[in-house]
């Protein structure tokens, strides 16, 4: 008797966790990338093959990596801008200090701490200055871009020139493979479980949504905001260093361009991921699954020979598409 | 009030500036002869090593506008030095200036042959990256500055004098050529170009593509994809290509990053596989050249791009020397493995 009681509890529970699951923003995000793979699977015999989805995983890797601080950017309703810059110039900084001749571990040290330094800055013009996150990370774009220019001048003369990366240790954070699996991929996996743990389960990830869903009503009751967003930007400077480091590694050379245009994808993968612009809401889940459909997209447009404007075009109209689904389905919700 | 008055005193130190600019401007004003037609065309004998004829009797300036953004630029920097050097003895000193900006276009080089008009320099070397430029350009001859063009420039027609540079369309066609001789005029290629909206690398690849299509029908383009000029962006780019044609003979690069393309070739181990053809002589591409990673890099003469339209100026002005044609092409040097100690050492 009491066996059946909770059996039909158990059910219960099953059944409610399932339409919670049905109305999490991610699911369907994530159903997206089933069918987009399903289809590609038809379309490409090439696809399913398991050296295509390494490549898949390593290329969305630096992106996936920089979304998880993007992720907590977006949910204090912040953006970061100066991101692709970043990735550059903190390959740049690692880069040429191992040039120089320092021991490759506190170069990396030494690259990790200027990610964070700038990040740190985006923080600190935002919270104590008030610039608005737009502007501040605008100026920053071009200034870290500067700095990549900086750093990679003075070894072939006075024009700024790629740095060679020599270490192999180094070149293992972004070129290496653990069995068939590329390094990158774990470093991404291993972050992104690490992070989407600390933001739902610990009181900072709590007070990070609690800072973009009502600033206010957070202060009031005793978050200190500021304190949240400098520690979002700064860890997402951190952030860029790794997959700074990582696009260096991979390639052997620090190049003066790495990372142009990265911020767009970062941003593009967050919102697909469900990240709302007016913060408060998010997952960093969501984010990385938005980075795979990105990466499947791009890597389905070679495989089938499309042309290319085709996808700069499809790429567009998912960004697009999975804000709209949102707004639909909020709009289905009682209360919203 | 103190705000309003800093303004005013630098106010009035603009317009004085301009006005004795403009007096100047008139006084500079010299008998030129006429430049050669704007579209002939040649390839110089004396290129990268054109002589300055005979000493400036008044102390000229030349400014020569450059970048520096890349390692591209390092050659081209060292002509404009060099150049610097052997007119010094010729009563004319040579300015290597890069103005702030990255892009070839209008909105950095116009500014800056603005502000050289200003700085009253006898002669003006500019990169003209589109047409905007063009005004500009017209402005300063009329003012009695002669303009040279180099690396990059438009096909408006307008005042300079002429350019130094590579004849893009031409490098795509003799990158073809190679292509077709290393693939015996069969297989399948992979185009991978910087931007499908420059001009320059466009014409790049349909000057390789015309060609194949003309001469090798038996070579196939399978794919033509954008890499921003990013080397981590061809090097998925590259690894998307070896896997959607397992017999992909050779990958073609248009512009920047051939380097990420080396390095997937060489993780997939399809080196010699899949032959790269690519441009330009950075040290990244010269090492896989040497590596036999890269098959071939096609150059486009950087140095004679910095040094030549000083020294040409230069004799234009002081002895009244026309160039043998309105564009001074370079040399398309295809360096590789056999051949690259000629072009470049570690």
């Amino acid at each position: 008797m009491a066996d059946a009681v909770s059996v039909s509890k158990g059910q219960k529970e099953k059944a409610s966790l399932l339409s919670k699951i049905m109305k999490q923003r991610e699911t369907g995000v994530f159903l997206v990338l089933v069918l987009l793979c399903v289809v590609m699977g038809f379309a490409s015999p090439y696809f399913w093959k398991p050296q295509n989805i390494f490549n898949i995983l390593r290329n969305m890797s630096t992106i996936g990596i920089i979304s998880i601080g993007m992720t907590m950017i977006i949910i204090t309703a912040g953006i970061d801008l100066s991101v692709g810059s970043m990735v550059g110039a903190t390959g740049m900084v690692t880069a040429r200090l191992m040039y120089m001749g320092m021991n490759p571990l506190l170069a990396v040290v030494l690259g990790f701490a200027f990610g964070f330094f700038l990040g740190a800055v985006n923080g600190l013009m935002i919270t104590r200055v008030k610039i608005p996150p737009f502007i501040a990370t605008l100026g920053m774009m071009s200034v870290a871009r500067g700095l990549t220019y900086f750093f990679a001048t003075g070894i072939k003369g006075a024009v700024a020139s790629n740095i060679p990366l020599a270490n192999s240790a180094v070149g293992f954070m972004g070129g290496g493979y653990i069995g068939p699996i590329p390094f990158p991929v774990i470093e991404m996996v291993v972050l992104v479980l690490v992070f989407q743990w600390f933001l739902s389960n610990t009181v900072t990830g709590r007070q990070i949504y609690a800072v973009g869903s009502n600033a206010e009503a957070a202060r009031l009751s005793g978050v200190n905001s500021d304190r949240i967003q400098i520690f979002v930007y700064t860890l997402t400077g951190g952030f860029c260093a790794m997959s700074g480091i990582i696009s260096a590694g991979l390639l052997s050379t620090a190049a003066t361009n790495a990372g142009t245009g990265t911020e767009m994808d970062v941003i593009a993968a967050v919102v697909i991921g469900g990240a709302s612009l007016s913060g408060g809401e998010g997952s960093i889940r969501g984010a990385v699954v938005g980075a795979a459909i990105m990466a499947v997209i791009k890597n389905a447009f070679v495989l089938l020979h499309l042309p290319a404007f085709v996808q700069t075009i499809t790429l567009g109209v998912v960004v697009v598409l999975a804000v709209a689904s949102d707004g639909l389905r909020k709009k289905g919700q009682p209360g919203k | 009030m103190k705000a309003k008055s800093l303004l005013s005193v630098l106010l009035l130190v603009l317009i004085s500036t301009m006005a004795f600019a403009n007096g100047q401007q008139e006084a500079a004003e010299r008998e030129l002869p006429a430049p050669p037609p704007f579209s002939s065309a040649a390839s110089a004998d004396d290129e990268g090593a054109v002589k300055p004829i005979k000493a400036s009797e008044e102390p000229l300036k030349i400014a020569v506008l450059g970048l520096e953004n890349n390692p591209f630029w390092i050659p081209v920097k060292e002509g404009a030095f060099k150049a610097a050097e052997e007119l010094k003895s010729f009563n004319c000193t040579v300015e290597w200036i890069v103005p702030s900006g990255t892009s070839h276009g209008a909105s950095v080089f116009g500014t800056a042959i603005e502000s050289a008009m200003i700085q009253e320099y006898d002669a003006i070397a500019t990169i003209a990256g589109d047409s905007g430029i063009v005004p500009y350009i017209n402005k300063a001859v009329d003012a009695g500055i002669p303009v040279a063009t180099f690396n990059s420039e438009t096909d408006t027609e307008n005042k300079r004098v002429f350019f130094v540079g590579a004849d893009l369309y031409q490098q795509g066609q003799r990158a073809g050529q190679y292509m077709a001789e290393a693939l015996g005029g069969q297989g399948k290629v992979g185009v991978i170009t910087g931007f499908f909206s420059v001009e320059a690398h466009e014409l790049r690849r349909l000057g390789f593509e015309d060609y194949l299509e003309e001469n090798a029908p038996g070579i196939e383009i399978v794919d033509r994809v954008e890499n921003q000029d990013q080397a981590d962006i061809a090097y998925s780019l590259s690894q998307d290509m070896m896997t959607a044609n397992t017999d992909l003979s050779a990958i073609y690069v248009t512009a920047g990053g051939p380097f990420g393309v080396a390095a997937a070739v060489e993780d997939a181990k399809k080196v010699g596989a899949v032959k790269i053809i690519c441009y330009d002589f950075v040290d990244e591409t010269m090492e896989y050249v040497q590596k036999g990673v890269i098959t071939g890099t096609i150059g486009q003469g950087p140095f004679a791009q910095g040094h030549d339209p000083a020294v040409r100026l230069f004799n234009y002005i002081v002895a009244g020397e026309v160039p043998e044609a309105g564009r001074l092409l370079t040399e398309a040097a295809f360096v590789t493995k056999d051949n690259i100690s000629k072009y470049w050492s570690k």
